[in-house]
């Protein structure tokens, strides 16, 4: 009988004299009628069943599984500027003045080796390599904004989220 | 007279694409500091070089970075 109490999860719990708060009770499965006393207290063992608590937090949890948000331009925007921003050798006085129309060479005084670093890091941030070849395209941050849109095909209208979360409809029948 | 001609602009590409193989390989670093150490080095090196104008002292210096890099990559390799 242990081995069938135990696989189905069930905890033995030595409770001699304590007393039991109602949701508690709800879930113990006790040995004997004449186990609970009159005041509430149990002796000496109580059952108790934590395994559907156990279980209905899982399926909780399971259902609201989270998808990362989809990318608009005004994301890609931010995450460029904040990488042209952590950037090192930007001067202080440059440092919040980046806009769309500045240039990496002209404006913030930087080299090709600088402009190599800056592009790695956005590599590095949206997760895919830019080929060589393109490097000589992305002088400008705009150019830059406009490049990675084009590549990760944003829209202005952020695409509808494929989730595993459950469909309200069907909350009242389970299938 | 046009001072750099097409083989530097090659050569110039070449030590550009070392470059940023050299950074693409440090941003797989986990380690800050050492990644902050190899983008020291790999600025140091590179701007020592910078006026450089003969073409056989460029390409020695190229091969002599890509060297670096491989060894860099074998030692990432072994530690992980």
């Amino acid at each position: 009988m242990l081995k069938t109490i135990l696989r189905h999860g069930c905890r033995l719990r030595s409770v001699v004299n304590m007393r039991l708060s109602a949701p508690l009770c709800n879930n113990i499965h006790t040995l004997t009628p004449s186990n609970v006393q009159a005041n509430g207290q149990i002796w000496p063992h109580v059952f108790v069943s934590r395994r559907t608590r156990m279980l209905d937090q899982f399926v909780k949890d399971a259902g609201q599984m989270r998808t990362p948000p989809p990318l608009t331009p005004r994301d890609i925007e931010s995450r460029v500027l904040r990488i042209c921003n952590e950037y090192d050798k930007i001067q202080e006085a440059n440092k919040n003045k980046i806009t769309l129309e500045t240039h990496f060479m002209n404006d913030l005084g930087l080299d090709s080796l600088d402009h190599v670093e800056i592009i790695v890091a956005l590599e590095n941030e949206f997760g895919f390599e830019i080929p060589d070849a393109d490097y000589d395209k992305l002088y400008t941050v705009g150019n830059v904004v406009d490049y990675l849109i084009k590549k990760m095909n944003v829209t202005d209208r952020p695409k509808t989220t494929v989730s595993s979360a459950p469909d309200p409809r069907y909350d009242d029948h389970h299938h | 007279m046009n001072q750099f001609s097409l083989k530097h602009f090659i050569v110039r590409s070449q030590a550009l694409a070392l470059y940023r193989d050299i950074m693409r390989t440090m941003m797989k670093i986990e380690d800050q500091d050492y990644r902050k150490e190899i983008r020291e080095w790999a600025r140091s090196e590179f701007h020592r070089n910078r006026t450089l104008r003969d073409l056989g002292e460029i390409r020695t210096q190229v091969a002599l970075g890509r060297r670096s890099l491989n060894e860099l990559k074998l030692a990432m390799r072994m530690a992980s």
